[in-house]
């Protein structure tokens, strides 16, 4: 078990870090905040911040670190900012030959569903998105918000709860 | 155990992780449907674009490709920035923090801004402003000449000339400005020009012109060649703006200028060969001049 003693320091590093964790973190923000621009401003923001602080930062802590600077700069600014969402691209069904009705109830669905989503409690929508889109486990999810497994659990629970009471009968 | 759990239900299901007696009866119960249907659209959700390469480059520049570099200068650097923040203080007065910086003939200066915005000058041309009022989320600069702005998104951006006023909240634009005229042209987002008694709002492609009290407006293409690909292209622009873009360029004096000032031209001339940008503009004018060390004399009539 070598514990990971690479130095944040090193422009390769610190490049490698970048390449697997903006996305990442980018999709983060904007989970909270429905505002993409605002979010890669954030990333940014944050890899400089890292980049200034890097020899008080674990290699394999910066995660952790990138997304408190930037969840800390994302209230400082918009604390108040309303959440308006929007959620794109469906990418077609499995069946793609349906009838147009069918079509038409699909689109209606993501609609609602969309709808929903944007006014789901944050805790619970950050839970969620970072499950159904970014593909992290609960376990991953735990560790980037510094919560147990069991709570994690709980958000995406409640987070499905909401969602099918909000879009009502299907 | 059962309704100790029951509060992740749904989680655990989404992962596979039910025991078989809690999937019998949740696929049985009446709202398993439902939540199939949210889970499987669920999946088809996905983020807005990121531009993972372009957010690498700006992040770089500002954090590995800067370090590269500073130990390099660093020494000297810092000697050569005091002095010149001792003689900026000695012109200005001890604690305005004013600062100024000019581009010489000839030449472009890019400048980064305070807020990391970004200021293109064009030859020969001048901007000042306070670091302090910057600090305060005031942006506000004075502009001689031309430049070209990167606005930043953020507070109020005022470029200041002395025909007028120009606003935005974050954009690219360009301004001209001298003695007679003021010259705006918007590149993206918005922009507001105003003087004491007109007021423009430009969007992107417009352009709009104050010369002495009237106003012109215009539109470009934002895609074309301009002084930033060393070409110099004018829009119906009095001569006198012609005179002083060829003035700037090439470090020349024109003479005899006063019987051309309230002439028009359309057209551009390249920024690196002095003869050729004489005769495109001199000859398409129908002027006849005589090109002698760095004076050009008009021909009187």
């Amino acid at each position: 078990m070598t514990k990971n003693n690479k130095s944040v320091c090193e422009s390769k590093h610190f490049e490698m870090l970048f390449n697997t964790h903006s996305t990442l973190l980018r999709n983060y923000i904007y989970y909270k905040c429905g505002d993409f621009n605002l979010a890669e401003d954030m990333v940014q923001e944050a890899f400089i911040s890292l980049w200034n602080h890097c020899e008080k930062v674990n290699y394999d802590e910066a995660l952790f670190y990138l997304k408190r600077i930037a969840n800390n700069n994302f209230l400082n600014t918009v604390k108040h900012q309303k959440v308006v969402l929007n959620y794109s691209k469906f990418k077609g069904s499995e069946v793609n030959n349906e009838s147009p009705e069918f079509i038409y109830e699909e689109k209606e669905f993501m609609k609602k569903l969309q709808d929903a989503i944007a006014i789901l409690p944050e805790k619970q929508r950050e839970v969620f998105l970072l499950n159904r889109i970014d593909k992290m486990t609960y376990k991953e999810i735990a560790a980037l918000l510094n919560l147990s497994v069991k709570a994690v659990e709980k958000r995406m629970h409640n987070a499905l709860v909401v969602l099918r009471e909000k879009i009502g009968n299907i | 155990m059962e309704t100790r759990n029951k509060d992740t239900l749904l989680a655990r299901w989404l992962t596979d992780d039910l025991t078989s007696k809690e999937a019998q009866d949740f696929k049985a119960s009446e709202a398993y449907h439902s939540y199939e249907k949210i889970s499987t659209y669920a999946n088809h959700l996905e983020t807005p674009p990121y531009d993972k390469a372009k957010a690498w480059k700006a992040v770089s520049n500002q954090t590995v490709d800067k370090a590269k570099v500073r130990p390099l200068y660093y020494n000297w650097a810092t000697g050569i920035a005091a002095s010149i923040v001792l003689l900026f203080g000695m012109f200005y007065g001890l604690n305005t923090g004013t600062t100024t910086h000019q581009s010489d003939y000839g030449t472009q200066l890019s400048v980064v801004l305070p807020d990391g915005s970004e200021a293109i000058l064009n030859a020969n041309s001048k901007i000042e402003f306070n670091t302090t009022d910057w600090k305060n989320e005031n942006r506000t600069l004075e502009l001689d000449g031309e430049a070209y702005f990167k606005v930043k998104k953020g507070s109020l951006f005022t470029v200041k000339t002395s025909k007028g006023n120009v606003a935005v909240l974050g954009t690219q634009f360009n301004v001209n400005s001298d003695a007679n005229s003021l010259e705006v042209k918007c590149y993206t987002g918005k922009v507001r020009v105003s003087d004491a008694t007109n007021t423009a709002v430009l969007t992107s492609g417009n352009a709009y012109r104050i010369i002495d009290a009237s106003e012109e407006k215009w539109t470009f293409k934002t895609t074309d060649r301009s002084w930033l690909n060393h070409e110099s292209t004018f829009y119906n622009a009095p001569l006198s703006s012609v005179f002083t873009s060829l003035e700037n360029q090439f470090e020349i004096t024109i003479k005899n200028k006063n019987n051309y000032l309230n002439q028009r031209f359309t057209g551009s001339f390249i920024n690196d060969d002095k003869n050729l940008a004489l005769k495109t503009v001199l000859e398409a004018m129908n002027i006849g001049y005589v090109f002698n060390k760095n004076n050009v004399i008009l021909a009187v009539y």
